[in-house]
């Protein structure tokens, strides 16, 4: 299963996105394509995307904890990684 | 304001197996918002930790925690480890409450029972030697043949990854001054005592009751721990012993074992082992007096 957040895709891309992804709100898609599927769309995105379009990946995987995160652009919360479990660091105010 | 509870229950908790093994946590503090547990680093960076689906944290120097992070950890059934830098040696665990005692009454009934307990090491031992013959041997019998079949073992792995081997050797609160194979197999054994001390606890069965050692203060878990040992351990000291190049790093040897033990479905098979041994594959039944 993929989920993709974004700020602003090329519209190409968008179009092209509608292929695997439903879109149930704007810039928000979801697709449930097996691993290897998933793998080849990530790809995709990351050749296609630019640093504008602020995207945050989130993808099923077998092994715990269960998911992946990637992003494309700066996120204003940083992924980090404490003894290989994926998590997001904030600042304390 | 008020704070925001939600009552956390059994059915909403992960099973041991799909949680993440362990997370090491060190020089920062463990708080409660809102319910929720965070960890605030060093840096004031803060990082909410979804504890339900993690197996352990084990904790390092420097850190703190609150009494409210410890009620939802609890809750949460997350178990705590506090452990030490370098070597990871294990200071102390934090016991959490299972939902009932039948694992633990089961393992006292079997440990009490002299034949029935040596069937449980028998049982252990041909778990990881399964084409020996261990039909009829006595339980001192049966620990020579172990320790000859490890010396071998060693001196094989040595010799495969081409790594000098002079023998065990484990000094307390000296790790330092160990070889760098002894380092890496010291520390990696804390690991797995970590995240075997929080599994067991967390079956409801107590590491207090071994069957093949005895006098330690954890006899259970050294039992269960020579299960993995060779592939998780062993073989990992060996074969990452060149790679660290005369300099021990714990963040290396720490990313190879998570990864032995992710690839292998270490907490999967930790339940269905301790069936396994202590009940021969049998799901032990309710007891009614």
């Amino acid at each position: 299963m993929l989920v993709v957040l974004s700020n602003d895709l090329p519209l190409a891309v968008r179009g092209r996105m509608k292929l695997w992804f439903i879109e149930p709100r704007p810039n928000v898609f979801i697709s449930g394509v097996k691993d290897s599927v998933a793998d080849d769309v990530v790809k995709y995105l990351y050749k296609h995307c630019s640093v504008d379009s602020g995207n945050i990946i989130f993808q099923r995987i077998k092994q715990p904890p269960g998911y992946k995160v990637r992003g494309i652009g700066t996120p204003r919360r940083e992924l980090i990684s404490i003894s290989g479990f994926q998590l997001i660091q904030e600042k304390q105010k | 304001m008020s704070r925001l509870l939600v009552k956390v229950t059994r059915d909403t908790l992960p099973q041991v197996k799909d949680r993440y093994p362990f997370l090491y946590l060190e020089r920062g503090r463990l708080e409660v918002d809102d319910s929720s547990v965070k960890w605030i680093d060093c840096d004031n960076n803060v990082v909410r930790l979804p504890i339900a689906t993690i197996g352990t944290l084990l904790l390092g120097p420097g850190t703190t925690l609150t009494h409210e992070s410890v009620k939802v950890l609890a809750a949460a059934n997350c178990g705590v480890c506090w452990v030490g830098e370098d070597s990871l040696i294990f200071y102390a665990v934090g016991q959490t409450p299972t939902a009932d005692s039948r694992n633990f009454r089961r393992q006292m009934e079997l440990s009490c029972d002299k034949v029935k307990a040596v069937e449980v090491a028998r049982r252990m031992f041909l778990k990881r030697f399964p084409v020996v013959e261990l039909e009829g041997k006595t339980l001192k019998e049966m620990m020579g043949m172990e320790g000859y079949r490890v010396r071998q073992l060693y001196e094989n792995l040595a010799k495969k990854y081409g790594v000098g081997w002079w023998g065990r050797s484990f000094q307390p609160g000296n790790f330092a001054m160990s070889d760098m194979t002894n380092k890496i197999l010291t520390s990696a054994n804390a690991f797995l005592y970590g995240i075997l001390i929080s599994s067991i606890y967390a079956l409801g069965y107590s590491p207090h009751i071994g069957f093949i050692h005895s006098g330690s203060p954890l006899p259970f878990v050294y039992d269960m721990a020579d299960l993995y040992k060779e592939q998780l351990c062993i073989d990992l000291a060996f074969s990452a012993t060149l790679e660290m190049a005369g300099s021990y790093d714990r963040a290396i040897i720490e990313g190879v074992f998570r990864k032995r033990v992710i690839d292998m479905d270490l907490l999967a098979k930790i339940p269905d082992d301790i069936e396994y041994v202590l009940n021969g594959g049998k799901r032990a039944s309710r007891t009614v007096e």
